[in-house]
């Protein structure tokens, strides 16, 4: 645990301390003031902590929610489209017509449909993840060897002892995979949706600082989102021990 | 307690693997099946433990379930995240037995099987003995009554080949159950077999092992005789 801890804090270190070289190197050869010096941002973070704060924790909560909405509906639908060949046959066509389409698009109709709240921008951020989902636990569950599934009609396993002992343990690296690749997009994704019809969230303090030209305000935003997605990152890294 | 197949065919992509076979597997045996590559003695193992269906005839299971008969295949056994211990525990787990019951099954076998220093290593950690050691200590978990092992020492070095022979010969000694196993090693199947199998002509044919002594079988010039006689018979196949 605590040598976990260490491996945690000396990556934070090295994480933070990599980004603010690239943005000081950035920050001398822009010599502009839409890129402010990280002293400056620093000492903004820390004058307006408790607003950010809440932005933080609004965007965390809408990501952690949307993360897990997709692994709730996509692990079990990959799952059923890897043991099913005909089901598979028959959404294939659908799951691939829909992954390319930038689902960001759709952001008015799901606003129009379930309104401005939080719900429609969950929705959004759900829709770019699952079928990220979906598809790498499908792949990965028909990757399982042949043998494996024939030790467990073996030994009798019904098809829920099928799916907890065989199929999820062996698509694991799979679902981390999935979520690693998801964490970016929707991080991106969340900052497009946060710039509606609220008053929280990092999308929207970046945005809302970007029109006052308040940039230290707004780099804060932008530093968040970054320490938001090396968390998830690390939590996800640190699943990696429950893997073979 | 015995299979019994009675008149079976089965034709597997345009290929007939077996034509009106009869043959009977009693308890209390080993049973050892020899013959070419693609002959059809993984498929008699599918068609054993009802895993394929022939496309006529039957096989029978007199005073024995189907979850009595257990497979240790060739490759893959142990899945990769299972350490040891819980690869051993995983047919246990599957059939609900209890974690108390569970947890000595266990130990006993990783005494058994002198396994206990590796019980929490994954598969990758070890060695193609102890891998295969693990295998039949998981075949051996549910004390099946038929265990059927497909080349349980193939790519394996003669050490650890021999070791893996004296402990089947006695585990199936201790559990008085049925063995069959499948090899292409003409003196395994010398060794292990009470009766040696020969999958040929679509079908399967018996032939009788003399009886050696059990305890210098490896050093006795009949044993060596006889495996000479059994390769010429596989050869003329």
């Amino acid at each position: 645990m605590k040598r976990a801890q260490s491996n945690f804090f000396r990556s934070l270190f090295l994480g933070i301390l990599s980004y603010l070289a690239v943005w000081i190197l950035l920050y001398i050869l822009s010599n502009n003031h839409a890129i402010p010096s990280p002293i400056v941002t620093g000492i903004k973070m820390w004058d307006i902590k408790e607003l950010l704060g809440l932005h933080i924790i609004a965007s965390s909560l809408r990501i952690f929610i949307a993360l897990l909405l997709a692994v709730l509906v996509g692990l079990p639908i990959g799952i059923l489209l890897s043991m099913f060949p005909k089901s598979d046959r028959l959404l294939s066509p659908l799951l691939y017509f829909l992954y390319p389409l930038p689902k960001v698009a759709f952001l008015p109709v799901f606003m129009l449909f379930w309104g401005l709240g939080n719900f429609s921008k969950i929705l959004l951020l759900f829709s770019i993840i699952v079928l990220q989902v979906i598809i790498l636990v499908r792949d990965g569950a028909k990757t399982i060897p042949e043998n494996y599934q024939r030790i467990m009609t073996n030994f009798q396993a019904s098809i829920w002892q099928q799916i907890r002992y065989l199929i999820l343990p062996a698509i694991f690296p799979n679902i981390l995979a999935s979520l690693r690749v998801s964490i970016g997009i929707a991080l991106a994704s969340l900052f497009f949706a946060e710039n509606y019809a609220t008053d929280y969230g990092l999308g929207y303090l970046i945005l809302s600082a970007w029109t006052k030209m308040d940039y230290p305000e707004m780099f804060a935003g932008i530093f968040c989102i970054a320490l938001l997605g090396f968390i998830l990152f690390r939590v996800i890294d640190s699943l990696e021990r429950f893997s073979y | 307690m015995s299979i019994i197949i009675k008149n079976l065919n089965f034709i597997y992509e345009k290929n007939q693997i077996f034509q009106n076979t009869d043959f009977q597997f009693d308890d209390n045996k080993i049973y050892t099946l020899l013959g070419p590559s693609g002959i059809g003695k993984s498929t008699l193992f599918d068609l054993l433990t009802g895993f394929k269906k022939p496309q006529s005839g039957t096989v029978d299971y007199q005073n024995v379930q189907r979850s009595e008969i257990l497979t240790v295949f060739q490759n893959n056994q142990i899945f990769p995240w299972l350490t040891v211990s819980e690869a051993l525990a995983l047919p246990l787990k599957i059939n609900k037995v209890s974690k108390g019951q569970t947890g000595s099954r266990v130990k006993q076998l990783l005494k058994q099987f002198g396994l206990e220093a590796l019980a929490h290593k994954r598969p990758h950690a070890l060695s193609g003995g102890q891998l295969q050691r693990v295998a039949i200590a998981q075949g051996l978990t549910l004390d099946p009554k038929f265990l059927l092992l497909d080349e349980p020492t193939s790519s394996l070095d003669q050490e650890a080949k021999e070791e893996i022979q004296d402990r089947l010969i006695e585990e199936q000694h201790t559990r008085k159950s049925t063995m069959i196993i499948i090899t292409h090693d003409i003196e395994e199947a010398a060794y292990l077999g009470q009766e040696i199998i020969l999958v040929t002509n679509q079908r399967l044919q018996k032939i009788a092992n003399p009886t050696f002594n059990k305890n210098n079988r490896r050093q006795a010039l009949e044993f060596y005789e006889f495996c000479i006689q059994l390769r010429k018979q596989v050869r003329q196949l």
